[in-house]
């Protein structure tokens, strides 16, 4: 097999934590796994006037450095065509947020939060429904009596703060983005009243929104010009919704495109099995391990975690210990323990970036050892699948990005089913 | 509610509030809508021209034109070796090159037979190996390897004729999860997609547009991908068919033991200095059409062909010769030789066995895949 070209799109903090991350001398194995598959890394350079300016750019010396003393080559392309035929891409770009639009989105994920009772979300009845709307459109109407003064200032931030070689838009492409994220904040934010979405999707996905609709127009391009894509493993917040808007641009992607969601299942289980010991030992089913999966999407309360009984034990067993527990509270049990680490980090108090570079390394490796191999599958049945989001039908023709077990083959997500 | 109700329920309200997003943003932007697959159909079918196989004893080496400068290249190890291979194919995967090759035949008796399939990748770890065992007592070896295709890409099976039990059948979507298949007597029915009435002595097998033909009883029986007998089509011949090829225009080619081939039902007569015949093809010759043919090593050594109006000549007289093909696809006419100390493409000698390490094999045939 020879190795590989890893593109990428962005150089901020996640790409710096996931240099780190390899380098750290504490897991060879993992460094040995990205080197054996990847020997080039090639950065986009989409946001400046040239390639000097991209390498002297904040983050991009560091992570440069990291990278050399990886004895991984690096180099830098402007042009998107040849950028995307590298063999596996990693969208971990992130948009800028304008300052007014920031706290507009600030303002109405503190309206929405939801309360907790214990580790269960509490409904909210019908009075506190009511308030939250009706603050919600209060605070949505204020930002819209002031629209064109935000724009102003967001547009005046953004190009008297702009670092030295950035290209700057032109006022008309600017507001042309600035009102889709508005209008996409206001549909995020009535949703959330009604169907709880999560961080994610309300404070982040809506100023990535012009970014995805215009790289899926240039991902188009290249599949009209009958040229093969890239595995692309998408990070861009939330992942498995940008990962539909770009699909629902460019369908050709799909059965390359993997929403990057990470999630320790690892360590779930072993919580999950150590809190239930005495009940297992109680009903004389010690050797019963359960297991956890993931489906739904990667962002709080929007993730499913999924137990079932693993080392072929039988359903009876699996039945009869439930049977014991109540399995409402198991379930948030777990739930608070698959968001712990996003929790932690908002609080400040927790490192989320190992978990994002574990995922994000596995989905690199093993798709890039599935290239060319058209009749195997990575990781090999003998190993845990990885838990990403990919796409999955809804009815007869349409589908979306949602979380499961899958491997890769050949370049393409190879999905599983998923054990209920 | 039961554990598994519960789990639904909460896959259903997230799935729920993310299709509701969606249905709002598409009525903002139609380009913010749910995604449609498309189905990968497409059959994709590369000219393998630029992919030869050159057999030895118990190898077989990949021989393959750089798409840098043209030249050719042997890779150093062989893609097959270690068995007694009696007969390959060459195909392509969701854009992936594959080889199989059939093994078996030894002139001592072996428990097992079946067939070794591995990607073209050009250097040992990024090869997949694949291999069917069939474990059945037979000292017999496959004839004839193929490969039948379906809608999809990955829709692929390999099929093998062996003289004692017949047309042998496996998708490789069974290979996926696991490196090996073993078939042993009591699931050798469910691969099985025609079964030999009798012993054959060879069981000689062409696939070529998704069709199989297959030597048996004195007669080249066309079969449907189901494995019934097309009996409407079934050419006979006067002995043992030992190699059958079929043209692009669909005329069949029958080797048998005493030097004759058949085109159709109309007869060539290949000369008594073959004892039977290994290989045969139509091609031009002199800028006239007309069926190449060749014998076994140890009587011919020499490449003949038959012109249309039955006239014969020898085209290859060097003894060094061993094999050839001809490339009869409509966008290229090429032709290739094995000679004892090399090949010859296209009229230019390339000396890969004398430059390698390999000039003490004895490479005795070349295959070239693209059925």
């Amino acid at each position: 097999m020879g190795r590989k070209t890893l593109g990428i799109f962005g150089k901020g903090r996640l790409i710096d934590k996931f240099c780190d991350y390899l380098a750290d001398s504490h897991l060879p194995p993992e460094s040995e796994a990205f080197l054996s598959c990847v020997d080039e890394v090639c950065f986009y350079n989409y946001g400046y006037k040239n390639e000097e300016t991209f390498r002297k750019s904040k983050y991009f010396p560091k992570i440069y450095q990291k990278f050399k003393s990886l004895n991984v080559d690096v180099s830098v392309e402007p042009d998107f065509e040849t950028f995307m035929a590298s063999e596996v891409v990693v969208d971990a770009s992130m948009p800028s947020i304008p300052p007014t639009l920031d706290k507009l989105a600030d303002n109405l994920f503190r309206i929405h939060q939801p309360k907790y009772e214990g580790r269960r979300m509490h409904p909210w009845n019908k009075e506190e429904f009511d308030l939250i709307k009706k603050e919600s459109a209060r605070v949505l109407n204020d930002f819209w009596s002031k629209k064109e003064k935000n724009y102003g200032v967001d547009y005046r931030s953004y190009s008297s703060g702009a670092s030295e070689g950035r290209v700057i838009f032109s006022p008309e492409d600017y507001n042309r983005d600035w009102n889709q994220s508005l209008e996409t904040l206001r549909i995020v934010a009535g949703i959330d009243i009604n169907y709880h979405l999560g961080l994610r999707c309300l404070k982040l996905l809506p100023f990535a929104v012009p970014m995805l609709l215009k790289r899926g127009e240039q991902i188009k391009k290249i599949v009209e010009q009958g040229k093969p894509l890239p595995v692309y493993l998408n990070l861009v917040n939330e992942p498995c919704v940008s990962s539909t808007l770009l699909a629902a641009v460019c369908p050709e992607i799909i059965p390359k495109l993997v929403a990057v969601a990470s999630c320790d299942l690892d360590r779930i289980e072993t919580v999950l099995n150590q809190k239930y010991n005495d009940i297992k030992s109680k009903e004389g089913l010690d050797k019963i391990q359960l297991a956890v999966s993931m489906t739904g999407f990667h962002d709080n309360d929007l993730n499913v975690p999924i137990i079932y009984p693993e080392m072929k034990v039988d359903e009876a067993s699996f039945v009869k210990l439930f049977s014991k527990l109540d399995f409402a509270t198991v379930y948030h049990f777990l739930i608070g323990e698959v968001n712990r680490n996003v929790i932690n980090y908002v609080k400040g108090i927790g490192d989320i970036n190992t978990e994002v570079s574990r995922s994000l390394l596995s989905a690199v490796v093993n798709s890039c050892k599935s290239i060319d191999k058209a009749y195997s599958v990575y990781p090999s049945i003998n190993n845990r699948p990885l838990y990403n989001g990919y796409f999955q039908q809804i009815n007869e023709k349409q589908g979306l990005f949602m979380i499961g077990p899958h491997r890769f083959r050949n370049g393409n997500v190879f999905p599983l089913v998923v054990r209920i | 509610m039961n554990v598994s109700e519960f789990m639904q329920e909460e896959i259903m309200k997230a799935k729920t509030s993310v299709i509701t997003l969606i249905n709002e943003l598409s009525k903002f932007n139609s380009g913010m809508a749910f995604p449609v697959k498309s189905e990968k159909k497409v059959r994709v079918d590369l000219d393998l021209w630029n992919d030869l196989f050159i057999s030895s004893d118990k190898s077989i080496y990949h021989v393959y034109q750089d798409v840098k400068d043209s030249s050719w290249k042997l890779r150093e190890e062989p893609l097959f070796s270690g068995r007694n291979y009696s007969c390959m194919t060459s195909f392509v995967v969701d854009g992936v090159k594959y080889a199989a090759a059939g093994y078996g035949k030894s002139r001592y008796r072996s428990a097992d037979f079946g067939i070794d399939i591995t990607n073209l990748a050009d250097d040992e770890n990024g090869r997949e190996r694949k291999y069917v065992n069939v474990n059945l007592n037979s000292n017999r070896g496959f004839d004839g390897v193929g490969v039948l295709r379906g809608d999809d890409v990955y829709d692929v099976s390999i099929v093998g004729s062996h003289p004692d039990i017949g047309v042998v059948k496996v998708p490789l979507e069974e290979l996926v999860e696991k490196d090996s298949l073993t078939i042993d007597s009591t699931d050798l029915r469910k691969y099985t997609l025609y079964e030999n009435q009798n012993k054959q002595q060879h069981a000689p097998l062409k696939v070529h547009k998704n069709k199989l033909y297959l030597g048996q009883d004195r007669k080249v029986k066309v079969l449907t991908l189901n494995g019934e007998v097309d009996s409407e089509v079934e050419i006979p011949a006067p002995g043992n068919i030992k190699v059958i090829e079929v043209d692009n225009d669909g005329n069949v080619f029958s080797g048998i033991d005493n030097g004759m081939i058949y085109r159709n039902r109309e007869e060539f007569y290949a000369g008594k200095e073959f004892r039977s015949i290994t290989k045969m093809c139509r091609g031009k010759f002199e800028g006239r059409e007309g069926v190449f043919f060749m014998g076994e090593l140890e009587h011919g050594g020499i490449g003949s062909v038959m012109f249309k109006d039955k006239e014969q000549k020898k085209a290859y007289s060097d003894k060094g010769l061993v094999d050839f093909w001809y490339n009869n696809s409509t966008h290229k006419k090429n032709i290739v030789l094995l000679t004892k100390s090399g090949l010859i493409i296209d009229n230019q000698i390339v000396n890969l066995l004398e430059d390698s390490n390999k000039s003490n094999l004895k490479f005795r045939q070349i295959y070239v895949g693209g059925n």
